[in-house]
């Protein structure tokens, strides 16, 4: 294991991630060292300056600088993305677990139509028609309207392996001498499951980054003058045939972390399942729903 | 896709021929498409707007923009010119009874509906009382009631309005929504469905329209004043996106645009370029941060004047607006009633600072939740930033375009920005909704005895010379009040192909298309 | 096999159930807002609103209210729009063509790249040539289809002046016009989607070329060109449908923001259009589009999966 991790990291190409990785790090959590403005300073004479020496990537209407809202932006993405991964990974464990352990009950039955009612929608739709109903003004109903959508996955994935445990040989013999329910699933299914969902939430986070952002767009997102990727974009729309840098730089950062999340779960899921072909047929990379 | 335009204006299209059904325009069209460009007769105008017409009824639930529209297919009995006169449309003249209580409109003869029935005082009587009628449902209904006692049609061109009071405002009403004449067979035959299957008298009639894309109107022969409608059609399209309309014009796929709301910028670079022009409407919208005063810590007059001293208009004016527009602290811009001699508060941080401390927020500050229109957030952040400075701190949340009026209505948002009007033709309109303790629109619950008398002084006489002296002593009061705090007032832009020709505004910033066409 | 698609929609129909009472009751009670207001605009008084909620039979049980809605759409009534004068269901019929349009644009475009692309990067897998085919795959994953919207605007519209960004022509009015107003929406939409297929293709074609049989028709001599088209391509494909299938569901929400981006009159600019304004009934009528059409389209996945490989049978 440790070998193989070795031999992943060393290439350039693991290193690359590695440091990208590291980089969206740390924008996110000293993004102060990595900018030479405020990012909530306005400065009206410096108002849509195309990109220069002064600043790097411009200036938007308000004259604030485009790159270190792109860096103060890294943390709204990545803290909304690690709670919406979080929050979906928990619940959605969850139903897998006690789905599969009693699969075939009336408790099974049950779980799996409301993942299957929460897995007909399209996961923007359903974003959309959350955050209407809980308002957009807090973080959290951001956060909730983004995971809910990714519960069906982890549910059905560790249903599925669930299912495929209860006959085992140590699941059987545990039950044998009167574990409890919640000790075999805790102590013996859990574990067995956890390759699967590793992998499964690292791409997550680039499915819910990419989700975020278009929320945001959509006016939906996060509230200013928290910086937010999605709407810089949103706010630059209207300046394209002027000042396209405001809404061109944003997009550049959410395809990079998003890249990022992605390359980093598919080599996650290369290193715990050394033959990757049957899981990619389950889940196409990147496709954050299948 | 500019090499089209050697084919001829882009038509109506096939389909909405056929369901228009009017051979003449039909062949007009297929004329202007295979003559060559210099002999091409005006053909379709190609107008891009804001966002899709939400019904062609101008009186139930029409939008405040889709009057662009609704000014092709339908007519007023009088409509207001750039300087706020009153000019006949479908009435001919009209007068005042000595009691001020009766107001007579001689009509144009010889009118007739798209659909063929003639436009009588009969049908100016059915109108008024189709908008008074609380079955119709008509959210206009609020600026006759109580008003207007009765309508009579004394012969088939004469009508007489008979009100409960002298009402100067009544003629600003009339160039409105609820003024617009309607087909009363038409609404008889398509029931509710009337919203979709528009019948007037104006100079085009209906083709068709694709929902969330266009409204395609074409000329009528039978209109009265033929002979001063040069285009043979309109399509009106749809851009909630103001990068994507000025694209399609910049490529020659559209005539004019007429966004409300288009980025300063956008105009400033049009504005440059020769080969467009830039249209400014004659009068103001303004723009203010809005509170409600009636609940803490709005009710303290003093932490509102602080607002209004602290908020730095010229920086909005400079920097938001890019100097279009011009920064002011008041909201009468224009019309016999605007006051030259006064120009409203203007930014002093001083006194804004004596302001807060005189108000006692300064010593114990609380939080402020700041409504900002999510279209608007640079100007949010810049206001925030403002009041920021005098030591007042704000949050932001914001607020869709859709939710913010309810809201303010509902009084679930007691502080947001901006809060934005178009004038009407009369002073009354506006101030007597907002200001007046009974004004329907008096979202900010503001009451001031004074300011009552003055506007129902003001409202009860024709003599516009003390008119004006009431509202501009009355405006001085709302204004140093700061339930608003006003900081900026602009015309509408459209920018358009250097070659359109007759496109004008009305006094309500809405574009009157119907006389506009494309020269050479 | 007809059995069996009997008894999928059968067992359907309880998830749909569930999903059209937990909307309606949800836009009715936990969704802030008051769509009698919301129509009136600046013209709106608090009585006026109180007056068109009973207009509209707002102010009767949210249950009654969804009895309702369910006797009429028995008779394939969708119930009236409350924001235009217009009937959900021709409301909806009206939306339909650019969405179908733009997403089939979009699934065509894809599959064309797809499956050139996936073969390459299966051939050429250690080349150079097949690393750089392979990096703009994940790139294509990657990109937000609403940026690479506006990039298109961008370069094409604002830049070259090539192509005019949105304003949709219909088909039937001038098909050189409409694909000249759907290509830029139809790229951004399958951006993903094609390097998605592809690299999934690549994978299944991996698979199959391992299999017993192909490394019969390989010591049968024949030619690898053959081997990869006659049978491995053909095997790697029923994956790849499934996956298509299941995928076009999905494109409706990518179509959302796209049909925003470049002002396009699709069902998704209705549906997020309409519960910002509190159209109740067009949003639930939207939704039911929308869940139709996935149960539609994973039953034609799961019955052309059955006709492509006969060793699959349904009870």
């Amino acid at each position: 294991m440790r070998r193989r991790l070795a031999r992943h990291l060393v290439t350039p190409a693991g290193a690359a991630l590695g440091a990208a990785v590291l980089l969206l790090l740390a924008a996110a959590c000293v993004p102060r060292l990595l900018s030479a403005y405020d990012p909530l300073e306005i400065q009206g004479a410096q108002s849509l300056q195309p990109p220069g020496w002064a600043h790097v990537l411009g200036t938007d209407l308000l004259g604030k600088d485009v790159l270190t809202q792109i860096v103060f932006g890294t943390r709204t993405t990545l803290v909304i993305a690690a709670g919406a991964v979080a929050m979906s990974l928990l619940a959605g464990t969850l139903i897998g677990l006690v789905s599969g352990f009693w699969g075939g009950s009336l408790l099974d039955e049950c779980l799996m139509r409301l993942i299957d009612a929460l897995y007909i929608f399209p996961d923007l739709v359903l974003a959309l028609t959350i955050v209407a109903i809980l308002g957009p003004e807090h973080l959290e109903s951001v956060v909730v309207a983004l995971a809910v959508g990714h519960v069906p996955a982890y549910a059905r994935l560790v249903r599925g392996r669930v299912l495929s445990l209860r006959e085992a040989e140590f699941v059987a013999a545990a039950r044998s001498i009167g574990a409890s329910a919640r000790r075999i699933l805790g102590r013996h299914v859990l574990p067995q499951t956890s390759d699967v969902i590793v992998a499964r939430s690292v791409i997550g986070f680039s499915g819910i980054i990419l989700s975020e952002s278009a929320l945001s767009f959509l006016g939906l997102g996060v509230q200013p003058p928290t910086p937010s990727w999605g709407r810089m974009l949103r706010d630059g729309f209207q300046y394209l045939a002027t000042a396209p840098w405001v809404a061109l730089a944003p997009g550049v950062a959410i395809f990079v972390a998003v890249f990022v999340f992605n390359q980093a779960g598919e080599l996650i899921r290369d290193l715990l399942d050394p033959h990757t072909v049957a899981t990619r047929v389950a889940a196409p990379p990147g496709h954050v729903r299948a | 896709m500019t090499g089209q335009t050697a084919g001829g204006r882009r038509g109506l299209t096939r389909r909405g021929l056929l369901r228009g059904g009017a051979g003449a325009a039909a062949a007009l069209i297929a004329a202007g498409r295979t003559t060559p460009a210099a002999a091409q007769p005006p053909g379709v105008l190609r107008i891009a707007r804001g966002a899709d017409a939400r019904s062609l009824d101008p009186h139930i639930n029409a939008r405040l923009y889709d009057r662009m529209v609704l000014y092709t297919l339908y007519e007023p009995l009088i409509d207001a010119d750039g300087e706020g006169r009153f000019f006949p449309v479908l009435a001919k003249s009209w007068e005042v009874g000595s009691t001020g209580l009766v107001v007579t409109f001689h009509l144009r003869s010889g009118v007739v509906f798209h659909d063929g029935t003639p436009f009588t005082a009969d049908a100016v009587k059915w109108n008024i009382e189709r908008v008074l009628d609380p079955a119709t449902g008509s959210e206009h209904r609020t600026r006759f009631e109580g008003i207007i006692q009765g309508v009579q049609a004394v012969d088939a061109t004469t009508v007489r309005i008979y009100l409960t009071r002298p009402y100067p405002p009544l003629f600003s009403e009339l160039t409105d929504r609820p003024g617009l004449m309607v087909s009363p067979a038409a609404v008889k035959k398509y029931g509710r469905d009337f919203g979709r299957n528009p019948v007037g008298t104006g100079a085009f009639r209906f083709v068709e329209w694709i929902q969330g894309n266009r409204v395609a109107v074409q000329r009528s022969e039978q209109y009265w004043n033929r002979r001063a409608i040069r285009s043979t059609g309109i399509v009106f399209t749809d851009f909630p996106e103001p990068a994507v309309a000025d694209a399609r014009l910049r490529g020659g796929d559209l005539d004019v645009v007429a966004l409300e709301g288009l980025p300063a910028d956008d105009v400033l670079a049009f504005q440059k370029q020769s080969a467009y022009r830039v249209v400014l409407s004659p009068a103001y919208r303004w723009e203010a941060i809005q509170m409600k005063v009636d609940v803490p810590p709005f009710d303290n007059r003093n932490l509102r004047q602080a607002i209004m001293y602290g908020i730095n208009r010229e920086q909005i004016h400079t920097v938001i607006y890019r100097g279009l527009g011009k920064a002011t602290g008041k909201f009468f811009h224009e019309g016999w009633w605007q006051d030259p001699a006064y120009n409203g508060p203007a930014y002093n941080p001083d006194l804004a600072k004596r302001r807060l401390r005189e108000s006692g927020y300064l010593d114990r500050p609380v939080p402020l939740l700041l409504y900002v229109l999510s279209s608007q957030v640079p100007l949010g952040e810049m206001a925030q930033a403002q009041l920021a400075a005098i030591g007042l701190r704000t949050n932001i949340r914001l607020v869709s375009e859709r939710d913010q009026y309810p809201m303010v209505l509902r009084g679930e948002i007691p502080f947001t920005i901006p809060e934005t009007w178009t004038p009407r033709v009369d002073p009354h309109g506006l101030s007597y909704i907002l200001w007046h303790s009974k004004g329907y629109a008096n979202s900010s619950h503001y009451r001031n005895p004074q300011v009552d008398k003055l506007l129902d002084d003001a409202s009860a006489t024709y003599d516009t010379k003390t008119r004006t002296k009431l509202y501009r002593q009355a405006e001085r009061l709302i204004v140093e009040d700061a339930s608003y705090v006003f900081y900026y007032a602009a015309p509408d832009y459209a920018v358009m192909r250097s070659q359109v020709r007759g496109f004008r505004y009305g006094f309500d910033l809405m574009p009157r298309v119907a006389e506009a066409w494309v020269g050479d | 096999m007809w059995r069996y698609a009997l008894r999928r929609v059968l067992i359907l129909i309880p998830t749909m159930l569930v999903v059209t009472l937990g909307i309606f009751v949800l836009m009715r009670t936990a969704v802030k807002g008051d769509p009698a207001l919301y129509l009136m605009g600046h013209e709106a008084t608090l009585r006026q609103a109180a007056a068109a909620r009973t207009r509209l039979g707002l102010d009767r049980p949210i249950l009654v209210q969804y009895g309702e809605w369910l006797r009429r759409l028995g008779a394939l009534d969708l119930g009236r729009s409350f924001e235009y004068p217009i009937d959900v269901r021709s409301a909806l019929a009206g939306r339909l063509p650019a969405t179908v349009e733009l997403a089939g644009l979009a699934t065509l475009l894809a599959l064309a790249v797809a499956i050139p692309a996936g073969m390459f990067i299966t051939i050429a897998r250690d080349t150079p040539a097949g690393q750089v085919v392979r990096a703009m795959l994940v790139a294509g994953i990657c990109v937000p289809n609403f940026w690479l919207g506006m990039l298109l605007i961008y370069l094409f519209s604002v830049k070259l002046r090539w192509l005019s960004g949105g304003a949709y022509t219909p088909l039937a009015e001038n098909p050189g016009r409409n694909l000249a107003s759907m290509i830029l929406p139809a790229v951004s939409l399958a951006a993903f989607y094609g390097a998605a297929w592809a690299r999934y293709l690549s994978s299944a074609l991996v698979d199959v070329l391992h299999g017993d049989y192909i490394r019969v028709a390989r010591a049968k001599g024949l030619v690898e060109r053959t081997v990869l088209f006659k049978h491995a391509l053909r095997n790697a494909l029923i994956p790849v449908v499934t996956i298509v299938g299941q995928n076009i569901p999905f494109m409706l929400a990518g179509a959302v923001i796209v049909e925003v981006v470049f002002s396009l009159p699709g069902v998704g600019r209705l549906f997020s259009d309409a519960i910002q304004s509190r159209d109740y009934p067009v949003v639930q009528g939207a939704v039911l589009l929308v869940t139709a059409a996935v149960v539609a389209s994973s039953l034609v996945v799961d019955l052309t999966y059955g006709m492509l490989d006969p060793r699959i049978k349904y009870d």
